[in-house]
């Protein structure tokens, strides 16, 4: 796996590709294929062989993978030997997709986090006080979503963590009020306070705080760092100026110091806003974004189906995933930021509306399988 | 929310109304009578309101694709002349007999279980059983957006006293006590929906009260060898698939070309896409997100059949926002939704035995052919029970005075009394 190598030892953003990208997703892919059976039928299926990616503009031809199908198979290659851990995604929907991940492909991660929280300033040494807006972590949550959220509590020495999601009665409850709590409590203090989780509950709290008539200033170093969308609470879902004013008119953090990230368990690529709060792509990672009916890959500038392509994981044939979001790519140089990779806007998930229909059978179509 | 006697409740008072409910259906049914030339007034006076955009407020409230479309139909639908002339199509023709009169009269109290596949669909059922007399029971759909309350609470507001013939309730189908009291306050239960909800309510009904059920069907399109001669059905037949997201019951779901060799398919496909780009050019995919999800659901299923060795290789024609798919099988099945239609050669002396493998599920088919070729597929598609044959571009049209699934609208909705002359 040099050619992997070659791309994770690369630059996050603004890094010279002579084709180690296409290369590193053509090894990966022979592996896959030799190593895992339904995989390669998947690919033989589709007429694919590796030879057919000699450039990136070849990577639409990948078949890939959508979380429906890894919420209903493990699809581990070599038969599962080499995998160090499981993660789970956060089974929207009721189901979970499970993706094991081996001891390289984890160093490939951990190498990329470093490069592009780093990239992002932020680590700190600096003691801090966590609230995190996500799920107290315990035996029983193998989620992804929950390990990222307390992985982030390590990018400064952690003095307290406060969850808003705690399991009572072996359900996970909110208690945003205990929150409130801890928000002004940390406020007074000298040490900055870093909120990581949930974009929904972090505005939830954000609004309590402010029905209640409580604003504060937190400490200077103060960051919100956003994960995991909107989820069920889709509807109530605000437009990002709306959450940066209530995040400076309540906590005075001001909007440089709100980081949102994007990413999945299936596809373990950490997307972090720029300074204009934009997704750019990685060195990597690329992004496809496809029609939705008919697959066809878009230009720029089109809304449809996100596919996320990466050479990051050998114990798990997840190079190119479809997960159920809808986004559109833009080219890097209209942003500004000085990053010239391409940026992802996230419009929504897909199948939020109801599909009404009176055709008979469609309820196979519909019912079983809700995204 | 709950619509009782002509006041809006909370769901919350859901029990306690449950428990009045069949004596004050009985009491309705007892003592009072729906002037029915009133309702008709009433019905034509919202018709002229539509029309004149009075209920724009009310539609814009609502996220109802492509309601336009529909607006004018229903306006015209609820005009006086037009529902009387629904009403003499749809109610049992009496004929004068020898020893015995007969007259027609309510079947007493219905209850609606309505599918919320169309938006209107709910407030439609319960005007049927008002036309003829009847006292209605209404289960909203879980997916219903607010709009029949709107429309009924209209209806009660130009004619008052039917506030004592109408009932709305919001429980879930999962709340199936409260489901039995709604049923045995009723003489027949109306159900909407597809084989699981038809289903359910069997189980669920005592054997004295009747059962009306208006299920999902199935439609499609036969295409003769000579379609190239038709260049304005086949537009029609696009602008169809486009514009209905072939989400109801009377939407193309497959073309059949009369042929038994599937390059004629492919050969078709090939000619029909770009009457289907076309289509959707004119009206580009509103509901991304349904269609995304559905495109999803299909390709995760492509790779299901690929891990468990069953995949079929078929040809994909793509255009933009719309696909046409060669299928080797024939079964008539669901496409899919927003302009992917699937097309299987199937020459005419294979036609019948298809259909009878969905008979109960035959609506709607249009044919696309010479004359000779038309008559006989006519034949053969009526012989296996298909219900509906209408023009390329009509098929999800609603014609004045047209029977429901092959019988007449109302005629459940009524009784003959019979009295020794």
């Amino acid at each position: 796996m040099k050619y992997r190598r070659a791309v994770f030892n690369k630059k996050p953003y603004n890094a010279a590709d002579n084709g180690e990208f296409i290369r590193a997703v053509r090894e990966l892919t022979e592996y896959h294929i030799k190593h895992n059976e339904k995989y390669a039928k998947i690919c033989a299926d589709a007429g694919f062989v590796p030879e057919m990616l000699t450039c990136e503009d070849d990577l639409y031809k990948l078949p890939f993978i959508p979380t429906l199908t890894l919420k209903k198979h493990e699809l581990f290659s070599n038969g599962g030997r080499g995998i160090l851990i499981k993660a789970t995604s956060s089974g929207t929907g009721g189901k979970a997709g499970v993706v094991g991940f081996e001891l390289s492909g984890l160093f490939c991660a951990l190498k990329m986090v470093l490069k592009i929280f780093a990239h992002k300033k932020l680590f700190s040494g600096r003691f801090t006080n966590y609230i995190v807006f996500g799920y107290k972590p315990d035996r029983k949550n193998k989620t992804a979503v929950s390990k990222t959220a307390f992985g982030a509590t390590l990018f400064a020495p952690a003095l307290h963590r406060t969850y808003a999601l705690t399991r009572k009665n072996g359900k996970y409850e909110a208690d945003l009020d205990r929150v409130c709590g801890a928000i002004v409590a940390y406020s007074k203090k000298k040490h900055p306070v870093r909120f990581m989780g949930f974009p929904s509950y972090t505005y939830f709290a954000m609004k309590l705080l402010e029905e209640k008539g409580i604003t504060v200033k937190l400490p200077e170093g103060s960051k919100i760092m956003l994960a995991g969308g909107w989820k069920q609470y889709y509807r109530e879902q605000v437009d990002k100026t709306e959450f940066y004013d209530t995040a400076k008119r309540v906590l005075g953090v001001d909007d440089e110091n709100i980081v949102e990230f994007y990413g999945a368990v299936e596809h373990p690529i950490a997307y972090c806003d720029c300074k204009n709060h934009h997704f750019h792509i990685p060195s990597y990672s690329r992004v496809i974004i496809r029609d939705v009916t008919t697959l066809k890959p878009l230009p720029y500038g089109q809304t449809g189906l996100v596919e996320l392509i990466t050479p990051m994981v050998k114990a798990t044939p997840v190079t190119a995933v479809m997960p159920d979001d809808l986004g559109v790519l833009y080219p890097g140089q209209t942003c500004g930021c000085g990053i010239e990779s391409p940026y992802l806007e996230i419009i929504g998930r897909v199948g939020l509306k109801d599909v009404k229909t009176c055709a008979a059978g469609a309820s196979a179509l519909l019912g079983d399988i809700k995204l | 929310m709950i619509l009782y006697k002509g006041r809006i409740y909370e769901t919350s008072k859901n029990a306690s109304l449950l428990q009045t409910l069949k004596a004050d259906a009985d009491e309705t049914l007892l003592n009072k009578s729906i002037d029915r030339e009133k309702l008709i007034s009433a019905a034509d006076l919202i018709a002229g309101k539509i029309k004149s955009g009075e209920y724009n407020y009310l539609l814009e409230q609502t996220d109802i694709d492509g309601i336009e479309e529909y607006v004018d139909r229903a306006a015209e639908m609820l005009k006086r002349e037009n529902l009387l002339l629904n009403l003499k199509a749809s109610l049992p023709a009496l004929v004068e007999l020898p020893e015995i009169d007969a007259y027609i009269a309510p079947v007493g109290v219905l209850f609606h279980i309505a599918a919320g596949n169309v938006d209107v669909l709910p407030a439609y059922s319960v005007l049927c059983g008002l036309l003829c007399g009847n006292v209605n029971i209404l289960k909203l759909p879980s997916q219903d957006n607010g709009i029949t309350i709107k429309i009924l609470s209209e209806l009660i507001k130009i004619m008052p006293e039917l506030s004592d013939f109408i009932y709305v309730f919001d429980t879930p189908s999962s709340d199936v006590g409260s489901m039995l009291k709604m049923a045995e306050a009723a003489d027949k239960v109306v159900v909407w929906g597809g084989d699981e909800a038809v289903s359910a309510v069997r189980k669920m009904l005592p054997a004295n009260i009747g059962i009306v059920e208006w299920g999902h069907r199935i439609s499609f399109a036969y295409i003769g060898a000579d379609y190239e001669k038709y260049p304005d059905k086949l537009q029609g037949l696009a602008e169809h698939i486009i514009k209905t997201s072939q989400l109801f019951c009377s939407s193309c779901q497959r073309i059949y070309i009369n042929s038994d060799k599937e390059e004629d398919a492919e050969k078709f496909c090939r000619y029909f896409l770009p009457y289907l780009q076309a289509a959707r050019n004119k009206r580009p995919l509103k509901d991304i997100g349904a269609a995304a999800e559905q495109t999803l659901i299909k390709y995760a299923e492509d790779i299901e059949r690929s891990i468990n060795n069953e995949y079929k290789n078929e040809k994909k024609y793509s255009g933009e926002g719309c696909a046409l798919t060669v299928k080797a099988d024939k079964e008539l099945q669901i496409s899919g939704f927003f302009g992917v239609c699937d097309v299987s050669a199937l020459p005419l002396d294979q036609l019948f035995g298809v259909l009878r493998r969905k008979k109960g599920y035959l609506q709607t088919a249009c044919i696309i052919a010479d004359e000779q070729t038309a008559e006989a597929a006519e034949d053969i598609m009526v012989r296996a029970g298909v219900n509906r044959i209408t023009s390329p571009a009509k098929m999800s049209d609603t014609f004045i005075g047209e029977a429901h699934d092959g019988a007449p609208e109302l005629y459940n909705y009524v009784r003959i009394i019979n009295k020794e002359v």
